[in-house]
């Protein structure tokens, strides 16, 4: 493919930034000017703002409701830092603040003029008989057309039963229909069909690149300090692109701005620790540290193996966060994460991998209906490994990638029933692949490998117009242009279908080698039926740029990030999803069905016999086709009362085709598995005590299996496998059991309780793998030798608060 | 996968050492399950061999059979095999009284050249082509103790000068007190181009028997083989199947042959050296 040239690329990528830096500029000159003059003159409307905040805690309540009791058509939620604005006619009005957990606030308000108001929401935690039944208010009208989201919200999911007593928010996520779990006690996931990469998952805004530890049997995220978690299944706003399946936003929590306190837990594996506490006077501000370290290594010094207990392994995690308001309409937040695995096996081997993100972000109210959002980000992904290879002499490779990330969101709330978002980014990508050294040694065991550093820059815009139409009917509008710039200096080749160079250019430094731009259009609609019953349907286009080169199961430390390239086209995904929503039994049940489908392209796959290396010509080793995925998600839903949890099921079908694999024809994805059931329930039995269960069933992975052995040598045999991903693992089921026990201690600062779970309660031998081998017993035959990992696994955790 | 690579890259297996240590003895378990499987028609499998040691090419064919049956793999006796050379020499392998084994009468492998090997059998043709590369002078071998797992592990580190600037891949035959040890060890210059080298021979994999294990007192000897990249990716990816690994499977492929026509096997030319060592 002949190159074009730079320059004129540079060109047509300046051109649009440029203009639409002026649309921007011209855009806030109008907001801004509007809104004085409404100032001025006798307001024939006027607004209603404020934040909604925890009473205790002072924690913002993103997603709370507000609405008028007198005008049902109006209302609207808290963003994502407890703003709330609502513009209507003056007037004498009662507003209804209400969120799930917490008791509704009936305030009389007299709209003369624009009015700030800041509430304060109590917990309905006064024991068992006194539980007020809030259920959560339906859906603010302004979000009310987004499909293909859930909200986790965390206190709930505390209580479910977990692997070794780990809360672990993303695990908890893999029991919601259309999220699947990648594999046994693992933390990455699929999301309706796509793969492990595909999913954006944000810290406080920072994207976290390996979202596991251990070997993927545990999340980064400490649950002491999260706040809320919301997921997007499909059709996420247009603020939000860069992966083709899902973006799982996790907030954490802003600390306590009232009082100093403290908690923590002692589990079978790992320690916590928070404390949180206020920063200056006057709810000015808060602060929150946490973090957690586990003791796996403990463990493997028992083992009388000399290779096993000189190892180490552990991980750690730091979360802190602190945010301050500098006045009504300026708050400052930093929030940082830091976690590290370290791996090693006496002197020959170590590893350690981790990510670091750092958020800094400045809230700004232009006026009562323009909230701003300006954030720094910083990200970065990391391992490194030394290898002793011989007595003087070591091997190590580094690997990262790191993200500089300028953002900056507005919303603009026009009237009550509208509300208009948008901004843009810029991210420059720098990732180095596996890069070794060898140093220590007088003759070089191996050659240094040389700089294959690639920089790039990754920038949206975005607009996107939520619009209550009519009190049925409700539109999401979006729309996100995206752009990806592949910047010098590099040295890139181009391959023919066989995976050979055609052409290999250097590129000087700061140069834009290449951009491509994608238009990324996000649609959705709600109409309300009755009452309770709701009609949803959307459509959603999103890029992925950055490509996660794993071919393991499992998520793997030394996973590789490629971005797109003179080769690598960027991803896309095409989805239409359309769902079915109803309330019954006095709003405390909910029932979802949603069906998708989705096409997939520009996907990647390895030619078979890769072995994958950071040092390797990854892209000659790449092929490049699509995917389809389709399927139904049922959701059943009790949210309050003395019995919560779900049931969901899914039926779908992911698929993959590649010119390369099974000549040609769709082959089943690795993910797919047609049938999942998930039920998830919690059951405060008494004050003190309440019990949890989840059951999970699914239909196996889709596996490659023997068609055939034969010999090679004298006597060795050989499995030959047939179509890729042709056949079933044998199905998969498990049943987890909890407890929680909270004593009674309302008058006392120390607080404690105890949680008791089993995994795999009925020990099942589930299949983890399955291997082909020679018999031991009979070297005529040949056998399968199933894998099973965890079964009754027993764990019991201490937390405490004070 | 070079030796390197296996100790420096092949991450997963030291994770599997890891993580199996850390999870099995908590809970993992293995057992034999019946599967249904199915059968694919069956293939024919060419073992071809032609090196500089001054003996004629040989090839072994058999036919792949169902994976539910007993381990006999039927020989095919009926095939024409035919080697040539890029000089024009052509030597048909005649069926010998081994059934299914071929051997040539007037073509030796020279280094330097290129050989075509030609198989008919049932209507239908495989063709490889392969290089028999320019031995790499073994100089020396030593052993070296490595304590890793249970006890002492002595492994071989043979001594030779990388050429810089050309690719090159060697294969090695490890004979303890005459028994090979049929562990694949590979090693390439992909990191160490124009380096003497200093790696040591062995596989992670559960492919080391521990009658292979070396020990004070053995007689080793090494046969190193000088492949090209044809032969090297075949035993590389052979070796991938061979070692599949329980906890952190990649999707199973079939090993890259060098034979084109869908045969499995490979066609394999070397220069051959050897040299013979003690363990003390």
């Amino acid at each position: 493919m002949p190159l074009p040239d730079p320059v004129s690329f540079r060109k047509t990528f300046t051109v649009p930034v440029a203009s639409w830096r002026y649309l921007l500029a011209g855009l806030l000159i109008t907001l801004l000017s509007q809104s004085h003059a409404a100032i001025a003159q006798t307001p024939a409307r006027v607004t209603i703002s404020g934040t909604l905040k925890d009473a205790r805690t002072g924690e913002d309540l993103s997603g709370a409701t507000v609405r008028l009791v007198e005008l049902p058509s109006v209302g609207t939620t808290a963003n994502a830092y407890g703003f709330f604005t609502l513009t209507v006619a003056p007037g004498d009005y009662t507003l209804e603040a209400s969120f799930i957990g917490y008791q509704p606030l009936r305030q009389a308000v007299a709209l003369r003029q624009n009015t700030r108001l800041d509430l304060r929401l109590t917990t309905g935690e006064q024991g068992l008989a006194e539980v007020v039944v809030t259920a959560k208010a339906t859906d603010a009208p302004a979000a009310r057309a987004q499909l293909g989201v859930e909200s986790i919200d965390l206190k709930q999911i505390a209580k479910v039963p977990v692997l070794f007593g780990e809360k672990d928010v993303l695990k908890t996520l893999q029991l919601l229909p259309g999220i699947k779990s990648a594999g046994e006690g693992s933390s990455g996931f699929s999301v309706r069909g796509g793969g492990l990469d595909q999913n954006l998952i944000l810290l406080d805004e920072a994207p976290v690149y390996n979202a596991s530890h251990l070997l993927g049997f545990f999340s980064t995220f400490n649950s002491d300090a999260l706040k809320d978690m919301t997921v997007y299944k499909g059709g996420m706003p247009a603020q939000y692109g860069g992966r083709l399946s899902s973006v799982v936003d996790l907030k954490m929590k802003d600390g306590n701005n009232q009082q100093l306190h403290g908690s923590g837990g002692i589990g079978l594996i790992a320690s916590r620790l928070a404390l949180e506490g206020p920063l200056g006077k006057q709810e000015k501000g808060s602060f929150l540290v946490t973090g957690r370290r586990t003791y796996a290594d403990v463990f493997l010094a028992a083992s009388s193996d000399e290779t096993i207990n000189q190892s180490t392994l552990y991980f750690y995690d730091l979360n802190a966060k602190a945010n301050y308001k500098l006045s009504d309409h300026n708050r400052v937040y930093l929030s940082a994460y830091l976690g590290r695995d370290v791996l090693g096996l006496s002197e020959s081997f170590s590893n350690s991998y981790g990510n670091q993100t750092a958020t800094l972000r400045w809230n700004h109210l232009f006026t009562d209906k323009l909230f701003s959002n300006t954030s720094l980000i910083y990200s970065k992904y990391s391992y490194q490994i030394v290898i002793g290879a011989s007595d003087d002499a070591q091997i190590n490779i580094d690997s990262k990638i790191r993200d500089f990330n300028l953002k900056e969101d507005l919303e603009y709330y026009p009237t009550a029933d509208q509300t208009i978002r948008f901004g843009g980014q810029v991210i420059h990508h720098t990732i180095t692949p596996g890069k070794i050294t060898s140093t220590g040694a007088t003759n070089s065991v191996v050659n240094n490998t040389e700089d294959q550093t690639n920089r790039s820059l990754e920038s949206a815009a975005y607009v996107s117009h939520d619009w209550q139409a009519t009190p049925r009917l409700a539109f999401t509008t979006g729309l996100r242009l995206s752009a990806f710039t592949l910047l010098g200096p590099n040295t890139l080749s181009t391959y023919d279908a066989d995976g050979d160079a055609v052409t290999t250019t250097d590129y000087a430094s700061g140069e834009a080698i290449n951009t491509y731009f994608r238009l990324e259009p996000r649609f959705a609609t709600s109409f309300q039926l009755t009452e309770s019953t709701t009609l949803k349907a959307g459509y959603a286009r999103n890029v992925q740029n950055l490509h996660l080169m794993s071919n393991t199961t499992s998520s793997s430390p030394t996973d590789l990030y490629i971005p797109t390239s003179l080769n690598v086209k960027p991803e896309l995904a095409d989805q239409i999803s359309t769902g079915y929503y109803r309330t019954f039994g006095a709003k405390t049940w909910a029932f979802s069905a949603e069906v998708y489908y989705k096409w997939l392209q520009n996907q990647i796959d390895y030619r078979d016999g890769t072995e994958l290396r950071g040092n390797l010509d990854v892209e000659s080793t790449l092929l490049y086709g699509k995917g389809r995925a389709y399927g139904m998600e049922l959701l059943l839903k009790k949210e309050t009362g003395r019995l919560t949890g779900w049931v969901g099921y899914t039926l779908s079908k992911t698929e993959r085709q590649f010119v390369g694999i099974n000549d040609g024809a769709w082959f089943n994805a690795r993910f797919d598995r047609p049938h999942d059931v998930s039920v998830v329930a919690i059951y405060q039995l008494t004050p003190k005590w309440s019990l949890s269960g989840t059951w999970v069933a699914s239909t196996g992975n889709a596996v490659t299996y023997p068609v055939g052995k034969y010999a090679v040598g004298a006597d060795r045999v050989v499995t030959y496998y047939g179509l890729r991903n042709a056949e079933r693992m044998p199905s998969y089921q498990r049943l987890d059991l909890g407890a929680t026990f909270e004593p009674t201690q309302k008058h006392r600062r120390w607080k404690s309780s105890w949680s008791f779970s089993v995994y795999n309660a009925l020990a099942r031998e589930n299949p983890y793998s399955i291997r082909f081998e020679t018999d031991p017993n009979d070297a005529s035959r040949t056998r399968a030798v199933q894998t099973s990992l965890f079964k009754l696994v027993p764990s019991a955790t201490y937390n405490f608060s004070f | 996968m070079s030796a390197l690579a296996t100790s420096a890259f092949a991450f997963s297996r030291v994770r599997r050492t890891l993580i199996a240590a850390a999870l099995l003895s908590l809970t993992a378990c293995e057992k034999v399950i019946d599967v249904d499987l199915k059968s694919a028609d069956p293939k024919l499998v060419i073992e071809a061999t032609l090196s500089d040691d001054g003996r004629p090419a040989t090839a072994h064919l058999t036919q792949s059979v169902a994976y539910d049956e007993t381990n006999t793999f039927p020989a095919v006796t009926d095939a024409l095999v035919v080697i040539s050379d890029d000089t024009g020499a052509l030597d048909t392998l005649r069926a010998t009284a081994v059934p299914g084994t071929y051997a040539g009468r007037t073509l030796l492998g020279q280094p330097g050249h290129q050989y075509t090997l030609r198989v008919e059998s049932a209507g239908k043709m495989y063709l490889s082509i392969a290089s028999l590369p320019v031995p790499i002078p073994l100089d020396s071998v030593r052993v070296d103790k490595v304590s890793f797992g249970q006890g002492d592990n002595f492994l071989l580190i043979p001594s030779y000068q990388d050429p810089a600037g050309v690719r090159n891949y060697y294969h090695f035959l490890q004979f303890r007190n005459g028994r090979p040890n049929l562990a694949i060890l590979l090693l390439d210059d992909e990191l160490t181009d124009g380096l003497r080298n200093q790696r040591r021979l062995f596989t992670m994999g559960g492919d080391t028997k521990d009658e292979d294990k070396l020990i004070p007192g053995d007689s080793v000897r090494l046969e190193m083989h000088c492949i090209d990249a044809g032969s090297y990716e075949y035993l590389r990816t052979l070796s991938q199947v061979l070692q599949s690994n329980p906890l952190f499977s990649t999707t199973p492929a079939n090993p890259l042959t060098n034979f084109s026509g869908g045969a499995l096997g490979f066609f394999n030319v070397y220069s051959r050296q050897e040299i013979r060592t003690r363990v003390r």
